[in-house]
């Protein structure tokens, strides 16, 4: 049973803090706004770069709520609320994208008439590299990714409420298809607005490799928010060590699914040096992109490897949280890395667009996610694995 | 003479046998052998028994460690083979690469790296097991039989600095022990 002294409601507090996030997110559009019109190019990039940081973590969470229902997992429950929360973002996401929906001529060099007459490749891509497609394949994604994310999150609120146990079969078989279809839409939407930045270049590894850093991002998020629900005094018994654990197993597995995927795609390209192929990572020995290309391996993954290696890490909270904030700033930087060098070719250079992106979309998200997450209890009450999650045990000696 | 020739000595003893009636009954018991201080002795259950671990005092295993220097072992030792192969005893241009080209080090640095720790792990698992091992003494004990069946088992050996057949039965009595035996080596 849960604690009844346990606090499963959003605090007052904490739901009249999401006033302070939606302000920042108006302070970050204004920002926005302004930088936009000072310069447009350098704009563009940093919302794109935050755009699909924030995307990330809300993609990655529906990726982790259909994999716990296909999976039939117990251990998970108490903290599927929270990811159910976060991945339903995805439809102030989809709001936040009309920017960048109606900037493709800046964002992208292929969409230009004489690229599209004159380059080779550009030709060759024509059939799927061309405007009408891209947006019929964006309004897809995105209906995709809505459709799923609610259906979870109004299901299982549902549940709360009538404590109907077939719902949770019926979850488990949304997810199956639901994940076939969310595979599609992811790989589609890293190939079309990360990899066609540069048309030149393509990588079939790219859709698995955006989508690698969306689940360890996702995993971090997880982490981070329920902790912070726990030090401000909800989730007390609910979340316990046993739970942070198993994030934190999962965190550091599929950081190092991040890493296979991260060389395999690397090592690949490098070893067949095809010109085509190898200036992506060209592009990305120049300046200070080379610094950034080599932080990737040590310390988005060997410094993470050790560190999260030991249980006694994981079973520590403020361990935990600081290995998960290292690597959540480590995806970003992915992401960055991934996006920035096709608009800032000679080096990196973070700057006011950047914060101002990143406050404007993190505000917003911030503010729709915590007004859904009091809306509602901040567990899965009415799920039949409830019980049993509760009193999940890893087997550690205390 | 009066004395025994070694091979007629007494047999040593190996320790004290004792029965318990159910699994929660062997459970309470650890923790209560545990508080006293015991540290040579181990429980006997037809099936793992939740939390017994924690019961017993058992603290977290060596193997982590075994595991963890051994994958270092064998990762240092595929990448230096290759390091000293391609920089040393068998120069060789391939595709245009550097003569020591690190990523491609990558593959073959990994897989010493996991033979090395299944090899730690499956061996150091048997040391720390104290296997392979033919004979044990609670074998002598017909009662044991039941151990892989309806049987709850402690065993503590005299190697224990707190061993004392007297007290250590009394002990055991006063924890709702039956059918105590001595066993001999």
């Amino acid at each position: 049973m849960v604690e009844a002294s346990d606090t499963l409601r959003l605090s007052a507090k904490l739901q009249k803090s999401g006033t302070y996030f939606l302000g920042a997110g108006i302070v970050g559009a204004i920002l926005c706004v302004v930088l936009a019109f000072q310069n447009r190019h350098d704009f563009l990039a940093s919302y794109l770069t935050a755009f699909c940081f924030f995307l990330a973590l809300s993609l990655g969470s529906l990726f982790f709520v259909m994999v716990q229902q296909l999976a039939r997992s117990a251990w998970s429950v108490s903290v599927r609320r929270i990811a159910e929360t976060l991945a339903f973002n995805v439809l102030i996401l989809a709001v936040l994208f009309i920017p960048l929906a109606l900037s493709v001529h800046d964002i992208f060099t292929w969409t230009d008439a004489h690229v599209r007459a004159t380059d080779h490749l550009v030709i060759i891509k024509s059939a799927y590299l061309n405007l009408p497609f891209l947006y019929i394949r964006l309004i897809a994604y995105f209906a995709v990714w809505v459709g799923l994310a609610w259906y979870f999150l109004n299901t299982s609120r549902r549940q709360d409420q009538n404590r109907d146990a077939s719902l949770t079969q019926k979850m488990g078989r949304t997810a199956a298809g639901g994940l076939a279809l969310y595979a599609l839409a992811q790989t589609f939407f890293a190939f079309d607005w990360i990899m066609s930045l540069d048309p030149h270049w393509f990588s079939t590894m790219f859709g698995v490799y955006f989508f690698a850093g969306t689940v360890v991002a996702q995993y971090c998020m997880l982490i981070l928010i329920s902790a912070w629900l726990k030090k401000t005094g909800h989730l007390k018994t609910s979340v316990n060590t046993e739970h942070y654990h198993d994030l934190g197993k999962l965190l550091f597995g599929h950081n190092v699914f991040w890493t296979y995927i991260a060389f395999g795609q690397f090592v690949l390209i490098w070893y067949a040096n095809i010109p085509e192929e190898t200036a992506f990572f060209h592009h990305r020995a120049v300046g200070s992109w080379k610094t950034i290309s080599l932080m990737l391996p040590w310390c988005h993954f060997a410094i993470p490897f050790l560190f999260l290696m030991s249980h006694n890490v994981k079973r520590r909270l403020a361990a935990l949280c600081f290995g998960a904030l290292w690597l959540l700033v480590m995806c970003f930087i992915d992401i960055y890395w991934m996006i920035q060098p096709n608009f800032h070719p000679a080096g990196a250079h973070f700057g006011l667009t950047d914060v101002a992106a990143l406050l404007a979309i993190g505000g917003f998200c911030s503010w729709f996610f915590l007004r859904n997450l009091g809306r509602a209890s901040l567990i899965p009450e009415g799920d039949p694995r409830l019980e049993l999650c509760l009193s999940y045990d890893n087997g550690i000696p205390k | 003479m009066s004395h025994a020739t070694p091979a007629m000595k007494a047999p040593k003893t190996f320790g004290l046998l004792a029965e318990f009636g159910s699994p929660a009954d062997v459970y309470h018991a650890a923790e209560k052998i545990r508080d006293a201080g015991y540290k040579k002795w181990d429980v006997h259950s037809p099936f793992p028994i939740h939390g017994i671990e924690t019961a017993m005092g058992i603290g977290d295993s060596k193997l982590g460690w075994i595991a963890f220097f051994c994958a270092c072992a064998g990762a240092f030792g595929g990448f230096s083979l290759q390091y000293w192969i391609h920089k040393h005893a068998y120069p060789l241009l391939i595709g245009g690469k550097p003569m020591v080209a690190y990523p491609a080090y990558v593959p073959v640095t990994f897989e010493p790296g996991i033979l090395f720790t299944a090899f730690g792990c499956l061996l150091g698992m048997l040391v720390l097991n104290g296997l392979p091992r033919l004979y044990h003494p609670t074998f002598k004990s017909s009662n044991f039989k039941k151990f892989s069946d309806n049987g709850f088992f402690v065993s503590i050996e005299s190697k224990d600095p707190r061993f004392n057949v007297e007290s250590t039965r009394s002990f055991l009595q006063s924890i709702g022990a039956r059918n105590i035996e001595v066993l001999e080596d």
